[in-house]
């Protein structure tokens, strides 16, 4: 056809590819695939055409969106995206010299090709087909009627924080709805704090929902998200399919740094929409590591925007964080993860804690939870308000809760013997019953963060569970809505003021049985059930979207 | 009766402060005696980590280094950087001073002094061992880190150095505090024992020469008045408040000048960028970052007032204006300006009441020349403490030490 009529059919073609991106995408896909292997005045066959159109797009795609791009990689953007590459490649054809490349009919062998690929992007997952081959979680039916819902989340007896707080909420969400859990191997064990809550969740290893590339038949998948390497599995989850994330951390510049190295984080960093950020890393990224003050970006604009929905604790960092993703967050308040065996704390209680714990009673025991970390805990600091109130003529027994490295340890157990201190200890991770009993014990809990961007503190929401009083930095304060008996510091705190703060609490008068009916409102508002129920009224918006 | 005074802090970090200034005048005001001053600074690369014994001559040209006016370019009249660090290494090599190993110095001192703020876990550890084996005497200044540290930034995981050099306030021999303010906090905060020797002794403003009219120009009586503000732009020194009262006052009519002379804030950013965007808006402010101890005088010499507002341990640049025949207007703790209340210093919290209201009343009233006439005679220069008065105070304070 040495005339107009193949520029006009080809137009024609390209226009029905273009209609059907935007109305049906997945034949628009590939129509376009198909489009781009006829129309491109380039190559000498359909292969050869093909395979250069496919170098074309990717250098196009690596200059609209290179990795530090602000722009956001979305169904509007890819669709546009793709609109614009047909109809370059067929505008083209409008040049005169290349009008009358021609076009030749496929073979069999190429529309066999394609078949195979549309038989892969349609198949479901039961059918059996051998290249998707794995156990089938999609194949559940849907036998109650209710949402059905895959959380993937640290889980069980991990060490961490989150493992603890995923088994109180999600627990309780399985009461409403079908919950299966996929975790890691580490994860796959009860722990105690499992067995208490009394609900039978099914427990799948993640691997199940990766090796199928995300498939899955789920109503909604939740992802629970941290900074920290037990969260590496799930993060990959959320590139493979939509799902909601639940951010535990507000910030992911560490896992991105230990994931992608300096060159990887700082790209996540520049990726903002905030019109007054830097444009640069600035100050290196080595201090902004150190000082977490001085962190220019959370580097949340993948974990945002590959979400349906992120939801967060912190509402310290909420806004920060829209203005750097454009994702609003929906703020769930914090539940408490520890709830006390008994109703009431009693007197008694408390000292059989302390025998257990073999607590010195002349002393004062304070203890700060958690993992143990002077760069953003503050580890430093609460041995530094303990050596301030031995050099006041205090006898203080510190308690760290939590694990440290040996060189954390050997350094901070250094400091404390050289403030005067006069019994100081990391515990490293302790059973629940440990844990529970230093809670009961301690006269004093200790919780600081270096700033109000960096995440909610669940040891503290456990004291104020525990009726335990405690000093604590004002935005966790803020953050999990400690009462009244949590008494808050200013965000930029010396050990100094730390002290002083410790010592005006414990020298008021305090009778444990007046905060009772303010701890026990306090538990009221903060049961994992009513977190269950806002998670599952703001599951069930993204589900009816889906 | 030989004092033992580490200089390490001052090797590491010469960068000219206040605090430096002390130094550079202990040295230089030190009194004939027989208390005699040996200032210790580290051999710069020595393996066997020996120490210089400077004279007091010779820590004295050491510590005038970074208060020297640098180099200009002939070419294009700005001034050279330098690496002061590198010329007080450099003069330490150079100084001719025996060389002796760290018992050999705690054989032949009888107290050891650390004049100087530090957070140098070297230099506390010196400070911890020498506590063993004789009396140890600090110079208390502001506790501020401590006491108001929203206007600091440490880095994470120096808490134990920081805290300790506080603490060693609290345990070491005798105080020199450099106002009574210092005093009060080192005695109500940190809690140091009140029957431990603790005094004061007023640092001095006369390494100013008085009046120094060289300096001005003589444009002075015609222009606007010119209220200048120095030192770094720390929050607690309100250096935003004083921006916005300032704007505010140019808006109702008010002509006048204001001149700030200081480095940036290292904590707060918002300070700087307040600052800065109020100059591109095209008010008559100046912010002069980088000027050199000469440069300061003569710019202080050329102002009309000088503003000293906020939280501060003491004001040595209070004394230095006064010196220049600037008179001082100040707000908020403000020991060395309330000593020299009525002798050129005034208060604007007598005047105006709280900050907001005293620096509006600051711009409006004495931007009228006629209203500084009062305030310029008052001037008593006098009245302002001297170097050889702080020095005998501390040299003193080591005789009562050993007695």
């Amino acid at each position: 056809m040495k005339d107009n009529r193949l520029l006009v059919i080809l137009g024609g073609l390209t226009a029905i590819a273009i209609a059907l991106i935007f109305l049906v995408p997945v034949a628009g896909f590939i129509a376009a695939i198909v489009l781009l292997a006829i129309v491109p005045p380039w190559g000498r066959g359909r292969i050869e055409r093909f395979i250069i159109s496919s170098i074309v797009i990717l250098a196009l795609i690596a200059v609209i969106y290179p990795r530090a791009s602000s722009m956001p990689i979305d169904s509007v953007t890819a669709r546009l995206t793709l609109t614009g590459i047909l109809l370059g490649t067929w505008a083209l054809r409008l040049i005169p010299r290349l009008r009358y490349v021609p076009v030749s009919a496929p073979t069999l062998v190429e529309a066999m090709l394609l078949g195979l690929f549309i038989v892969d992007q349609h198949v479901p997952a039961t059918s059996g087909a051998s290249f998707i081959s794995l156990p089938v979680e999609a194949a559940k039916t849907r036998h109650s009627g209710r949402l059905r819902i895959g959380v993937a989340t640290p889980w069980g007896s991990q060490p961490t924080g989150v493992a603890d707080f995923s088994v109180a909420t999600i627990s309780a969400l399985a009461n409403l709805v079908d919950v299966t859990v996929f975790t890691t191997s580490g994860g796959m064990t009860n722990s105690q704090l499992t067995g208490l809550t009394g609900v039978d969740i099914d427990v799948k290893n993640v691997d199940e929902l990766l090796g199928k590339r995300g498939e899955h038949s789920f109503d909604v998948i939740v992802v629970v998200v941290g900074n920290s390497h037990f969260h590496l599995p799930f993060l990959e989850l959320t590139t493979l399919t939509d799902c909601i994330v639940i951010a535990h951390d507000t910030r992911m510049v560490e896992f991105y740094l230990a994931l992608r190295d300096r060159g990887g984080v700082e790209q996540v960093m520049l990726k903002t929409l905030d019109p007054n950020a830097p444009t640069t890393i600035s100050p290196p990224l080595d201090e902004q590591i150190d000082d977490m003050r001085l962190l220019q970006n959370a580097g949340m604009w993948e974990v945002a925007r590959r979400s349906q929905g992120l939801v967060l604790h912190a509402q310290s960092a909420a806004q920060r964080l829209a203005i750097e993703t454009g994702v609003t967050p929906f703020l769930l308040p914090f539940a408490n993860q520890r709830v006390p065996a008994s109703s009431v704390i009693t007197a008694d209680m408390r000292s059989e804690a302390r025998a257990r714990l073999g607590f010195d009673s002349t002393c004062i025991h304070l203890a700060s939870f958690g993992y143990v970390d002077t760069r953003t805990k503050m580890s430093d600091q609460v041995i530094q308000a303990a050596g301030w109130l031995s050099q006041w003529g205090h006898k203080v027994s510190l308690h760290l809760v939590g694990s440290a490295s040996e060189s954390v340890i050997e350094s901070l157990s250094a400091a404390a013997l050289s403030a005067g201190i006069h019994e100081f200890c990391v515990t490293g991770f302790v059973s629940e019953e440990e844990f529970r009993d230093y809670l009961l014990a301690v006269d004093l809990g200790v919780q600081l963060r270096i700033s109000p961007q960096l995440g909610v503190s669940g040891p503290l929401s456990d004291l104020a569970a525990f009726g335990t009083r405690a000093v604590a930095s004002s935005g966790l304060a803020i953050d999990v809505d400690a009462p009244g008996y949590i008494h808050r510091l200013p965000e930029n705190v010396s050990a100094l003021l730390v002290a002083e703060a410790i010592e005006t609490v414990l020298e008021s008068d305090f009778d444990s049985s007046s905060i009772e009916p303010e701890r026990i409102a306090y538990l009221a508002g903060k049961q994992p059930e009513l977190y269950a129920e806002k998670l599952l009224d703001y599951l069930k918006t993204i589900a009816e979207v889906r | 009766m030989r004092v033992g005074i580490d200089i390490e802090q001052f090797v590491r970090d010469p960068y000219g402060s206040g605090i430096q200034r002390v130094l550079q005048y202990l040295a230089i005001a030190w009194p004939e005696g027989d208390v005699e001053p040996v200032f210790i600074a580290p051999l710069p690369e020595s393996p066997r980590g020996e120490f210089l014994c400077l004279t007091a001559s010779q820590a004295a040209s050491l510590f005038t280094i970074p208060f020297l006016p640098g180099a200009v370019d002939s070419d294009t009249g700005l001034a050279v950087e330098r690496d002061v660090v590198e010329e007080v290494r450099l003069a330490l090599f150079t100084s001719g001073a025996p060389v002796l190993s760290l018992s050999q110095v705690m054989s032949t001192c009888h107290i050891w002094f650390l004049p100087e703020v530090t957070y140098l876990p070297q230099v506390l550890a010196r400070f911890a061992l020498f506590a063993k084996a004789m009396p140890t005497m600090m110079i208390g200044y502001d506790i501020f880190p401590m006491t108001a540290p929203n206007n600091y930034r440490f880095k994470p995981g120096t808490a134990a150095e920081v805290n300790g050099y506080f603490r060693a306030l609290v345990t070491t021999n005798s105080v020199v505090c450099i106002s009574e303010f210092a005093r009060q906090s080192i005695w109500s905060r940190l809690r140091r024992d009140r029957f431990l020797p603790c005094t004061v002794a007023h640092p001095g403003g006369d390494h100013v020469s008085a009046g120094e009219t060289g300096l001005v120009t003589s444009d002075r009586a015609s222009r606007p008045v010119r209220f200048a503000r120095l030192g770094t732009m720390e929050a607690r020194k309100h250096p935003a408040e004083i921006v916005e009262a300032f704007i505010a006052a140019i808006d109702s009519g008010v002509s006048a000048e204001l001149l700030f002379i200081g480095r940036a804030s290292a904590s707060d950013s918002a300070i700087n960028r307040r600052l800065e965007s109020a100059i591109e808006l095209g008010y008559p402010i100046t912010w002069v970052h980088n000027a050199s101890d000469s440069q300061v005088r003569e710019l202080v010499a050329n102002s009309d007032v000088f503003l000293s507002v906020g939280v501060e341990g003491y004001g040595i640049p209070v004394l230095e204006a006064l010196q220049l025949s600037t008179p001082v207007l100040y707000w908020g703790e403000q020991p060395a300006a309330e000593f020299m209340e009525g002798f050129g210093a005034r208060s604007l919290e007598v005047e105006g009441g709280e900050l907001h209201g005293a620096l509006d009343y600051a711009f409006s009233h004495y931007s009228n020349r006629a209203h500084l006439e009062g305030l310029l005679g008052e001037i008593s220069v006098e009245s302002i403490p001297t170097w050889a008065e702080f020095a005998s105070a501390v040299e003193r304070a080591a005789r009562e030490l050993l007695a």
